[in-house]
């Protein structure tokens, strides 16, 4: 079938009218704690054997054939079911609060029909519910989400410690993260060894790693939806956390009870300030003055006000820095030598959002947007001649960064139960900064004021998209979701355009086994240029331009899935080709000062592999086992004589087994056993003489293994309810059983004192040998 | 206050755990990276040349410290268009056999194919071909002191030259030299303001392709950072002009990015090329002029 006939059908079956009379029922479903939106719950009627489910804002709409005394059922994971009887004999507005399930019982909820896995349309996506997040075990006690979305299949993590993920043999900058909406263009801390999500202030998480609907676009590999808490909306609420590396607080609660709310929350880490003592007199015992240290803080806030049933606004802002810094000042008398070095990088994403429901079938969301990421280094030194008010100073600072501004419209209409159709419209403007040097000298005595400026040039570009999808109840068991996703690009006066095609089946076989299947081609305007390896911040954010062509890829899966009492577990097969991938060339790196246009090369990818996902949801143990088998490859003409070869992160093994048991209402204890084949690397093998001098070869392109990786890690809660608060203390250790996993591997002098000699040795350093961690935290 | 007692007191032992030395960072030893052994051959055969050179080496293991040869009877096959010469003289170095071919009697003509086989008892066989590059003459060569300016605008002394390229792809190298008796090198520095131009395999030559002008009649100036005034003339300064095999190029090229590179972490591995089949090293063919300036 044509995919233009099908588009027809679709279309035809949707606006065609229903002889029968009917309602639509309509409204917000929302926590009656605080007032949250819920987004997911299942909304479903059994007597017609028809259902639906809120969207990102709670919202929802079913259109039925009137009837009386029709029960109605609002279900969600965690919380009890609410269950209504309605006289569809007109439209019925109906907001619903869900009350929590008592602890212990929390995940005894019965999964509705329509929400059992085996009856979804999306396939390869994963929800881990926040509090489930927050209990599995993390590095220094610091709840990392990045981290435990490590954990499922499919998704891979750098490095020892690291908090970047790779899906499907994609390279991060292939993942779209986006924070209530706003692209996150470097969402790690330190270096990658924490993320930038602040579990606090979240709300919700959801992975989708293939089979993308058609409003999502722009990456290839990955889309990762970070939904901020909007704020109780009842009552004032806080959480005060005190870590081994950070303190965090939120704070959120009604401006106006039931109108207005807001939601603030903060992080930092104070080893910096700890340390700050011992520093200064360690400057002051070498006869200097001075500083260094590093920290990194974050801050979420949000505000809501509620202008109608049918209008909602939303502010959200999020800032997070990291800053590395050293200063040091030597006087000798009236002469003062100083120098002042500074590394800082950072985030600013800003959204605001209009929900607006236009009738009780078509809602509405207008949302603008604002990210920044800029990192800037600064290099100062120089000598002060006090008494003579002259000055010697030379000084270099850099700067790079990527700064987008954003406007999109998105609608839900749902005109009949077995069609939920969305569709949109945005615009981007992205402004890059390549990397720019500032040399600056001044010396007053000699009247000498010099500056230069050496970098390449700001980028500018406007990304363009449109998308309309339908999920469709085709029959009682087959479901699907079509949709077309249209982009384009202006940059350097040229246009490029793309329509990718997005299809996803569902078919629920007799025995209650959902058959699934998808294709999505997906189109990608914007690099990451990084040096293989490590995480820099220096890593730069580039676009496609009149030289570089876009990304493209296309991805196939097939899966199955079934729940069972207490279990869940889905398989699934995927392949995935990539196109215009970007790497620097033979021999290229990081600062240069050459036009990075010339130093990168273009190639292809592919990737394929099987995932087993097994998920215990319910009693009071629960959690779950995850295993990848898959082959990642990469194809550059001009690298590895144009051969084809393993990409550094081509995993062949990847098992992640997490495990949650609530002892008692006092004591939850979890641990995380993971294991992953090691990272593909390239190192020299041999060495002859050449004309030049010693040659050493370097074999095939990440032709080496390093050694597997795995680790266990183990967590304790004490919660225990007080009057006015709860206190939580968490104990646990991160590499449990010490196993000494590769961080990465070198080549090494050792020089021998004794006998003057010195050896060359292959060395593999491995960080975090055993990290205890103990946190305590309040919530009033 | 309970509390905090607690958290400090439980604060400090994890602390302690971290307070040993290296405690966040062990290093292992790990055996080195398999490699196979393999025959090396470094051969230049110049055109007009009385003599042919291959050096015969093999290669070692990146940790071998102690790289004792084992090679004890390398044996040697060298044809050009088939025709097999074996009038040889056969050394042996420190670290392998050197094969010097008598070709006094030989006029190696552009087009030529070259071709060297090397075996040995428990080495794969390394073969390697060249094809003669063509003769390129140049003409109007004339020098111009302090008459041109280099990419960061430095006056700079210039030869200029003109050459016509032969259709297909063709690859030159070229440098100044002068046969100064006092001086203890011979050679200037010389670059091009030509796109893809760089460094040689010396430092002082500079190497590039015909992409941008295949076929065509071509207009060069060599720079050099040097002036002759002062000497009036008393030795003879001539450019040395080389048309060299696409091999070669690769090779240079990529010894460069190595060379450049090698000990920086902050780059992508560059491997060197190699046009030795089951071998390493390189085996390349230049046809070389040498056209006095004054």
């Amino acid at each position: 079938m044509s995919l233009r006939l099908l588009f027809l059908m679709l279309f035809v079956s949707v606006f065609t009218k229903n002889v029968a009379q009917n309602s639509v029922i309509s409204g917000y479903v929302s926590d009656i704690r605080n007032g949250e939106k819920i987004i997911g719950v299942n909304i479903y009627i059994p007597a017609l054997d028809i259902g639906t489910v809120t969207n990102n804002f709670g919202f929802y709409s079913l259109t039925v054939p009137s009837a009386e005394n029709v029960e109605i059922s609002f279900s969600y994971i965690g919380y009890k079911t609410v269950t209504k009887i309605l006289n569809l004999t007109q439209d019925v507005k109906l907001n619903i609060d869900i009350d929590p399930a008592i602890e212990l019982e929390v995940i005894e909820i019965t999964a509705e029909k329509s929400k059992k896995i085996e009856r979804e349309t999306q396939m390869s996506v994963a929800e881990i519910p926040i509090q489930q997040i927050k209990k599995v075990p993390a590095l220094l006690g610091e709840v990392d989400v990045l981290r435990v979305l490590q954990l499922l299949p499919g998704v891979q993590s750098g490095g020892e410690g690291q908090s970047g993920f790779y899906v499907r043999g994609g390279s991060p900058d292939q993942n779209l993260i986006l924070l209530d909406g706003v692209p996150v263009y470097n969402a790690s801390h330190l270096f990658g060894f924490f993320s930038v999500f602040n579990s606090d202030a979240i709300k919700d998480v959801k992975l989708i790693k293939g089979g993308f609907p058609a409003r999502y676009g722009g990456r290839l590999s990955s889309v990762l939806e970070i939904n901020m808490k909007e704020g109780n909306n009842n009552e004032f609420h806080g959480n005060v956390g005190v870590g081994l590396i950070a303190s965090k607080f939120t704070l959120e609660g009604p401006i106006s009870k039931g109108k207005t709310s807001f939601l603030l929350s903060g992080r930092r880490t104070y080893v910096d300030v700890l340390a700050r003592p011992f520093i200064k007199s360690e400057f002051k015992d070498s006869g200097t003055d001075g500083s260094t240290g590093y920290y990194f803080y974050d801050l979420n806030a949000k505000i809501n006000h509620k202008f109608s049933d049918k209008d909602k606004l939303y502010l959200s802002v999020y800032t997070g820095q990291d800053k590395f810094y050293y200063d040091e000042k030597d006087l000798e008398g009236s002469i003062r030598d100083f120098t002042d070095t500074g590394l800082g990088w950072g985030n600013l994403t800003g959204a605001l959002r209009w929900n607006h429901e236009v009738n009780n079938k078509l809602f509405a969301n207008t949302t603008m947007t604002y990210s920044k990421y800029k990192l800037n280094t600064k290099v100062e030194s120089g000598t002060e001649f006090i008494d003579e008010n002259e000055l010697d100073e030379i000084g270099l600072e850099y700067f790079s960064g990527i700064e987008d501004v954003a406007l999109k419209v998105d609608f839900d209409y749902l005109p009949k139960p077995n069609h939920y159709i969305k569709f949109g419209i945005s615009g981007i403007y992205h402004k890059f900064e390549p990397g720019l040097f500032i040399l600056n000298q001044v010396n007053t005595r000699e009247n000498e004021n010099f500056n230069l400026e050496v970098g390449q040039k700001n980028i500018y570009a406007t990304e363009y998209a449109t998308y309309i999808e339908d999920d469709i109840t085709l029959a009682r068991n087959t479901k699907l979701n079509a949709g077309l996703h249209l982009s384009a690009f202006n940059v350097d006066s040229k246009f490029y355009t793309s329509l990718q095609p997005r299809l996803s089946l569902n078919q629920v076989l007799p025995n209650d086994i959902g058959l699934k299947a998808s294709f999505a081609t997906m189109r990608q305007y914007i690099n990451l240029l990084a040096f293989e390896g490590i995480g820099l911040p220096t890593d730069l954010w580039l676009p496609t331009t009149g030289r570089i062509k876009p990304q493209d890829s296309w991805q196939v899966a097939l899966g199955a899935a079934k729940s069972f009492e207490e279990f869940e577990v889905s398989v699934e097969t995927y392949y995935k080709k990539m196109k215009n991938l970007i790497a620097y060339k033979d021999g290229e790196g990081l600062f240069d000062l050459s036009d990075w246009q010339d130093r990168v090369t273009q190639g292809d990818g592919d990737a394929y592999g099987f995932e087993v996902f097994i998920q215990k949801k319910k009693g009071r143990f629960n959690g779950w086992i995850g295993y990848t088998l898959a082959w990642t490859n990469r194809q550059f003409a001009e690298i590895n004589d144009g051969k084809k070869f393993p990409f550094r992160y081509d995993r062949r093994h990847d098992i992640s087994i997490v495990g949650m048991y609530d002892i008692s209402k006092k004591v939850n204890v979890a641990a995380t056993w993971v294991y992953g084949t090691g990272n593909a690397t390239t190192l020299a093998n041999s060495s002859y003489s050449g004309p030049g001098g010693t040659i050493q070869t370097y074999g095939a392109r990440n032709s080496y293994r390093m050694n597997p990786y795995h680790r266990l890690d183990i967590g304790i809660n004490f919660v225990k309810k007080r009057e006015k608060y709860t206190r939580t203390w968490s104990v646990g250790t991160y590499n449990t059983y010490v196993n000494n996993n590769p961080f990465f591997v070198y080549f090494a002098n050792d020089y021998d004192y004794e006998t003057g000699e010195s050896t060359q040795k292959l060395k593999q350093v491995s960080l975090f040998p055993l990290i205890p961690y103990i946190n305590y935290s309040i919530d009033f | 206050m309970q509390t905090i007692k607690y958290f400090i007191i439980l604060s400090i032992i994890g602390f302690s755990f971290s307070s040993c030395e290296n405690f966040f960072e062990t290093t292992l030893e790990l055996d080195p990276p398999p490699f196979e052994k393999k025959l090396v051959l470094i051969a230049n055969l110049k055109t007009g040349s009385d003599d042919f050179q291959v050096y015969v080496t093999e290669n070692f293991g990146i940790l071998d410290d102690e790289q004792i040869p084992t090679l004890t009877d390398p044996k040697i096959e060298f044809t050009i268009n088939g025709q097999v010469y074996d009038d040889f003289l056969r050394t042996k170095e420190d670290n392998g056999f050197r094969f010097i071919f008598d070709l006094s009697n030989v006029d190696i003509q552009s087009g030529d194919v070259c071709k060297i086989l090397v075996s040995h008892e428990g080495f794969p066989i390394a073969t390697s071909a060249q094809v003669v590059p063509p003769k390129v003459e140049l003409t109007n060569i004339k020098y111009v002191e302090n008459g041109g300016l280099d990419t960061e605008g430095s006056e700079k002394s210039k030869v200029d030259v003109s050459f016509s390229d032969p259709s297909g792809k063709n690859f030159y190298e070229t440098v100044i030299k002068s046969n100064n008796p006092m001086s203890w090198y011979n050679y200037y520095y010389t670059s091009l303001n030509e796109p893809g131009a760089s460094d040689g395999l010396n430092y002082y030559d500079v190497i590039f392709n015909d992409l941008a002008f295949e076929g065509k009649q071509k207009d060069l100036s060599l720079l050099i950072d040097r002036t002759f005034e002062s000497q009036a003339r008393e030795f003879e300064i001539a450019v040395v002009w080389r048309s060299v095999t696409e091999d070669y190029y690769k090779y240079v090229r990529t010894a460069n990015v190595y060379y450049d590179n090698n000990d920086n972490p902050f780059t992508t591995p560059a491997d060197v090329y190699t046009n030795v089949d089951g071998g390493l090293g390189i085996f390349y063919v230049i046809n070389e002029q040498e056209y006095l300036i004054f």
